[in-house]
C-alpha cells in the first residue's frame, strides 16, 4: 500500500509505469462548461487508483483523454516519464500502449477467444503468443476456452476475457471503465477480487472507474473523487471514508443527511445517528415517515418540522418502529466527524 | 487553447490517402447533380428559350399533374398492400410465414415496364366495357373512363410491384421497438388493433415514410411503364425534350427544376423522420404468438396473399402465358442476341456492383474515422443524392460532366477517346452514381451497428484506424456487403432509362432488348429476355432474404 503525501505540485513522478497528469482540460464544442478542468493526478507504478463520481462528473472523459481518444485543450500527460500529450506533442492512441476494458467488454465477435487475446500481440513470436494467452486464460480461470466465440460466453466470462485481452501486451497502464456494471452483485464481487488479484500479480498500473462504492473501496490503493470535471479529493480508501472533503464526496459512499447549517458538522451518515424516545433528548425530533427493510439493517425516514427532506437513520433490523410515531434523533458517537474541508490548494494535485 | 483540435489519428499516411480518396470519389459522385443544379443559373440560347416556353406552356402542366397523381396513387396502394402484410408478419406466428415473407419481397424483381407489357392482355379485357360506354354515354364519357382506367391500372401496377419497399421498411420498424411497445400497450389493456393504431403505427411512421419515399422515387424515375400506358410524366417530358426536340439545354433546365422538387421531397422525408429512426432497436424482437381467433388467422393470410397475388402470381402467370404463346416463334428467336444482351447485362451489373460497394466502403469508412464535418456531409449527400435523382436527370448530368471533361483533352488522345460521351465508361459512371446509395446505405447501416467502442478497443491494442477497419470492421460487414451488392446487382439488371440514354452504339442489355422488341411491336419475342431478367433478379432477392433470416435466427 502506498502512503499519502502532498508533494509539491510541479514535481512529476518519473518512475517506470507511473502516470502523471497535470492541468488537463478537455472541452466539447457543444458544451459551455469544460468536461475536465485542470485535472492534476499522479498514480504510482503498479498501484490501482479508483475513480468515483456521479454521472457526468468527467470520469469517462478523463479515461478517453488518457488513452488519446479526446484531444485536450491544455495539460500534460506523462507515462513512465514519456510525454504522451503536451502542447508540443500528441501520441496517437494506437501508439500509447494503454490497455482499455469497457463496460461491455467489446470482444471482437468474429474472432475466437484465442484470436481476441492475441489481437494486440502483433510482433510477438507465435510460441510466445500462445504461452501468454494460455497463462492469462489460466489466471482468469478459463483454461480451454481458446476456441470459443464471444456469443458462446456468459457476461462474466466475456468481461474476464476482455480483461485478459487488455493485459496480454503487458500495458504500462490499464484503464477499466466500469467493467463490472452489467453483472449481478455476486458475480461482480467475485470478479472484482479476481481482477485485483491479477492486476497485483501482473504489477499493472491501473485506473479503475466505477460508480459502486464497494468496488472502489475494496480494489483501489487510492481513490479519486470527481465532481464537475475536477478531482475534489484523492486519498486512501480508509482516509477518504473517515474524512470526506465534502457532503458530495461522502454521499458517493454512503447515505448521508444534510443538517441545518447551524449544526456542526453539517452532515452525518445514516449509521452515525440513532433513534431515541422523545423524553431521552436528542438534537432534533420528528415523526417516522417511512421504513425501508434491508435484511441486516433498516432505514428509518424521520420527517422533521420545517425540513423538506427527511433525516435517514440506519438501525438494526430487530428494532421495531411505527410509522407516524414521534421520535428523537441522537448522534451515535460523541466524537465529531471531521468535515473540515481541505484547502483549495489541496483539492487537486495529490500524489501517492 | 493551444492544442490543435484535430482528429487524433490524422497523422497516419494510410488514413490521409484514404480520406483523400473519399473526398475525390464523393465529389465525383456529386458532380452530375452539381452540373444539373448549375444549369439553373445559366442563360438559355434564343432557340432553347423558345423550346422552354413551349414546354412550360404546353407540356409541363400536364406532366406535373400526371406525375403527382401517379406518385400519390401508387404510394397509397403500396402502403395499403405493404403495411398490413408487414404488421401481420412481424406480430404473429403462423404456418408458412417464412415462405410468404420471402414471396412478399419478390415483386421487386419484376421491372414495371415488363409488367406493363404483360398486363396488355388483361387490359384488353376492358375494351368491351369501354366500347359499351362509348355507345351508350358518348365520346366524352368514354374519354373520361378511358383516362381514369388507365390511371387506375398503372397505379395498381406500380403499387403492387413497389409495395415491398413499404413492406420491408414496416417490417424493420415493427420488429424493433414496435413489438416491445406493442407488448407494453397490450399489458395496459389495449386490443391488438388499438395497439397497432395508437402505438405501433405512429412509432413506425418515420420508417414507413422512408419506404413510401422510395416508391415515389421509383414512380418518378419510371420511363418504360408510363410510356407504355401513354402518360407524359416529367421523366417522359425530359426524354421528349432531349431526344424528340433535341434541346439538351432546355432538358437540363427542366431537369434542374425536377431535381429541386425531388430535393424538397427528400428534405421533407428527412424532416419527418427526424431522430425517431435512430431510437429503434431491433434486439429482443418477438411476436404475439399464434393468432388466437379465426378472423385474425384469415387476416394474416389475406394480408400476405393479396399483395403476392397482385405483385407476383399475376405477372408470373402473364409471363408463362406469354412464353406459351411465343412458343410458335421459338425457331425465329435470335438466341445470339439474347446471349450477348445477357453478357452485357452481367458485365454492367457486376462491374457497377463492385465499384459501388468499393466506393461505399471508402467513403463511409473514411467518414467513420474522421471528425471533418464537410467529409461527413459529402458522405451523407452522396448516399442520398443518386437515388433521389431520376435516372434521366442523372444521365443529363453525366452527359454535361462528360462534355465538360472531354473539352479539356484533345479528342485524338487516348484519354479523349476514353471520355467520349457515348462510351461505356459514362454509362457505368451514371449507374454507379444512381445506385451507389443502395449499396452505401447497407454499408452505413452495418457500420452503424458496430459500436465505436470496438474501434477504440482495437486502438488501445496498438492498431491504426486502417488496420482496425480491415481486421475488425470489414469482416463484420460481410452480411451488409453481400446484401448491398445483391440489391445493386438486381437493380442494375433492371435499369432501363439510363441504359437507353447512355449506352454505346449496339450495346444491348436484357432490359433495353426487351424494350426495343416491344417498341418494334414484337411483344412475344421479348418473353425470353424478360424471363432471364426476372429470374436473375428473383435469385438475388431470395439470397438477400435468406441471409436476413439467418441473421435474425442467429440473434434470437
Amino acid at each position: 500500500m502506498v502512503g499519502v503525501s502532498f508533494p509539491k505540485r510541479n514535481k512529476m513522478m518519473t518512475s517506470p509505469n507511473s502516470l502523471a497528469v497535470e492541468n488537463l482540460s478537455v472541452s466539447y464544442p457543444d458544451s459551455k462548461e469544460p468536461a475536465l478542468q485542470k485535472v492534476t493526478l499522479n498514480v504510482a507504478a503498479s498501484s490501482i487508483l479508483s475513480i468515483v463520481g456521479a454521472s457526468g462528473s468527467g470520469k469517462s472523459t478523463l479515461l478517453r483523454a488518457l488513452c488519446g481518444l479526446e484531444s485536450p485543450a491544455s495539460g500534460t500527460i506523462k507515462l513512465g516519464g514519456q510525454v504522451l500529450c503536451s502542447s508540443a506533442k500528441f501520441v496517437r492512441p494506437d501508439r500509447r500502449k494503454i490497455g482499455l476494458v469497457s463496460q461491455s467488454g467489446d470482444l471482437f465477435p468474429h474472432l475466437n477467444v484465442f484470436q481476441n487475446l492475441g489481437y494486440g500481440l502483433t510482433n510477438w513470436r507465435r510460441a510466445d503468443r500462445k504461452t501468454r494467452c494460455k497463462e492469462l486464460l489460466e489466471a482468469i480461470g478459463l483454461p480451454n476456452f481458446e476456441k470459443r466465440f464471444p456469443h458462446e460466453l456468459s457476461g462474466g466470462e466475456k468481461q474476464r476475457i476482455a480483461l485478459a485481452r487488455a493485459l496480454a501486451p503487458r500495458p504500462p497502464l490499464l484503464l477499466l471503465d466500469e467493467p463490472f456494471s452489467n453483472l449481478d452483485s455476486n458475480l461482480r464481487q467475485s470478479l472484482r477480487r479476481l481482477t485485483a488479484d491479477i492486476l497485483r500479480k501482473e504489477k499493472t498500473t491501473t485506473i479503475f472507474v466505477t460508480h459502486h462504492p464497494e468496488d472502489a473501496l475494496s480494489t483501489g490503493d487510492s481513490i479519486a473523487v470527481m465532481d464537475s470535471g475536477t478531482i475534489i479529493q484523492c486519498d486512501t480508501p480508509r482516509n477518504l471514508w473517515r474524512n470526506p472533503v465534502s457532503p458530495v464526496a461522502a454521499s458517493l459512499f454512503d447515505q448521508i443527511n444534510q443538517l441545518p447549517s447551524s449544526n456542526f458538522p453539517n452532515w452525518l451518515r445514516a449509521n452515525e445517528l440513532e433513534l431515541v424516545e422523545e423524553s431521552h433528548g436528542g438534537f432534533t425530533s420528528g415523526i417516522i415517515h417511512e421504513i425501508e427493510f434491508f435484511g441486516k439493517t433498516q432505514m428509518v425516514y424521520v420527517k422533521i418540522q420545517n425540513n423538506l427532506t427527511p433525516v435517514i437513520v440506519e438501525v438494526a433490523s430487530e428494532e421495531k418502529y411505527q410509522i407516524g410515531s414521534p421520535i428523537s434523533i441522537k448522534r451515535k458517537r460523541l466524537k465529531a466527524i471531521q468535515s473540515k474541508r481541505l484547502s483549495t490548494e489541496h483539492k487537486q494535485g495529490i500524489c501517492f | 487553447m493551444f492544442f490543435k483540435k484535430k482528429p487524433f489519428h490524422s497523422d497516419t499516411w494510410g488514413l490521409r490517402l484514404w480520406k483523400f480518396l473519399a473526398w475525390a470519389l464523393g465529389l465525383t459522385l456529386l458532380a452530375p447533380v452539381l452540373v444539373i443544379l448549375l444549369s439553373l443559373f445559366s442563360s438559355l440560347s434564343p432557340d432553347s428559350t423558345e423550346a422552354w416556353q413551349q414546354i412550360s406552356s404546353f407540356l409541363l402542366k400536364d406532366a406535373i399533374k400526371e406525375t403527382i397523381i401517379l406518385v400519390i396513387g401508387s404510394c397509397v396502394v403500396a402502403s395499403l398492400l405493404g403495411i398490413p402484410a408487414a404488421w401481420f408478419i412481424e406480430n404473429f406466428d403462423f404456418p408458412g410465414k417464412r415462405l410468404l415473407s420471402i414471396a412478399l419481397v419478390l415483386p421487386l424483381a419484376i421491372p414495371p415496364f415488363i409488367a406493363a407489357i404483360i398486363s396488355s392482355d388483361l387490359r384488353e379485357k376492358l375494351i368491351p366495357f369501354l366500347i359499351k360506354i362509348r355507345r351508350e354515354e358518348g365520346v366524352e364519357s368514354f374519354l373520361w373512363w378511358e383516362e381514369h382506367l388507365r390511371y387506375g391500372c398503372l397505379i395498381l401496377l406500380f403499387g403492387s410491384l413497389l409495395y415491398p419497399y413499404v413492406f420491408l421498411a414496416g417490417r424493420s420498424a415493427f420488429a424493433g421497438s414496435g413489438i416491445i411497445m406493442g407488448e407494453a400497450g397490450r399489458m395496459l389493456g389495449r386490443s391488438p388493433w388499438r395497439v397497432f393504431s395508437s402505438i405501433q403505427l405512429p412509432l413506425a411512421r418515420p420508417a414507413l415514410a422512408a419506404g413510401i419515399f422510395l416508391v415515389a422515387m421509383e414512380v418518378i424515375n419510371d420511363y418504360g411503364a408510363v410510356k407504355h400506358f401513354g402518360f407524359n410524366t416529367l421523366t417522359v417530358t425530359l426524354f421528349t425534350t432531349w431526344f424528340g426536340m433535341d434541346q439538351i439545354e432546355t432538358a437540363k433546365k427542366l431537369a434542374s427544376w425536377i431535381l429541386i422538387s425531388v430535393f424538397f421531397l427528400v428534405a421533407l422525408e428527412h424532416w419527418h423522420r427526424g431522430r425517431a429512426l435512430r431510437s429503434l432497436h431491433p434486439e429482443g424482437a418477438k411476436s404475439f404468438g399464434s393468432p388466437s381467433s379465426i378472423i385474425t388467422r384469415i387476416a394474416c393470410y389475406l394480408s400476405c396473399l393479396v399483395p403476392i397475388s397482385l405483385g407476383l402470381i399475376l405477372p408470373l402467370f402473364g409471363l408463362i402465358d406469354w412464353l406459351l404463346k411465343s412458343s410458335s416463334i421459338y425457331d425465329q428467336i435470335d438466341w445470339e442476341e439474347i446471349i450477348t444482351a445477357s453478357r452485357h447485362t452481367l458485365i454492367l451489373a457486376l462491374s457497377s456492383t463492385v465499384i459501388c460497394l468499393a466506393t461505399a466502403l471508402i467513403i463511409i469508412g473514411a467518414a467513420r474515422f474522421s471528425t471533418n464535418p464537410i467529409l461527413r456531409v459529402i458522405s451523407k449527400f452522396s448516399t442520398v443524392a443518386g437515388y433521389a435523382c431520376p435516372g434521366t436527370v442523372i444521365a443529363l448530368g453525366v452527359m454535361g460532366f462528360a462534355v465538360a471533361l472531354g473539352n479539356q483533352f484533345p479528342s485524338e488522345s487516348w484519354i479523349g477517346r476514353l471520355l467520349v460521351p457515348s462510351g461505356f465508361i459514362w454509362l457505368l459512371f451514371a449507374i454507379v452514381t444512381r445506385y451507389f446509395s443502395i449499396g452505401s446505405q447497407m454499408v452505413q447501416q452495418g457500420l452503424a451497428r458496430q459500436n465505436k467502442s470496438l474501434d477504440q478497443s482495437s486502438f488501445s491494442l496498438g492498431k491504426t484506424p486502417t488496420k482496425t477497419f480491415f481486421r475488425i470492421n470489414l469482416p463484420l460487414l460481410k452480411p451488409s456487403i453481400l446484401g448491398g451488392a445483391t440489391l445493386v446487382f438486381v437493380d442494375v439488371c433492371k435499369e432501363l432509362p439510363l441504359c437507353l440514354l447512355l449506352r454505346p452504339f449496339d450495346f444491348e442489355t436484357l432490359s433495353t432488348l426487351t424494350y426495343s422488341k416491344v417498341d418494334q411491336g414484337a411483344i412475344y419475342a421479348c418473353a425470353i429476355p424478360s424471363l432471364f431478367l426476372i429470374s436473375v433478379s428473383m435469385l438475388g432477392l431470395i439470397i438477400v432474404e435468406l441471409n436476413g433470416w439467418r441473421k435474425l435466427s442467429k440473434t434470437k
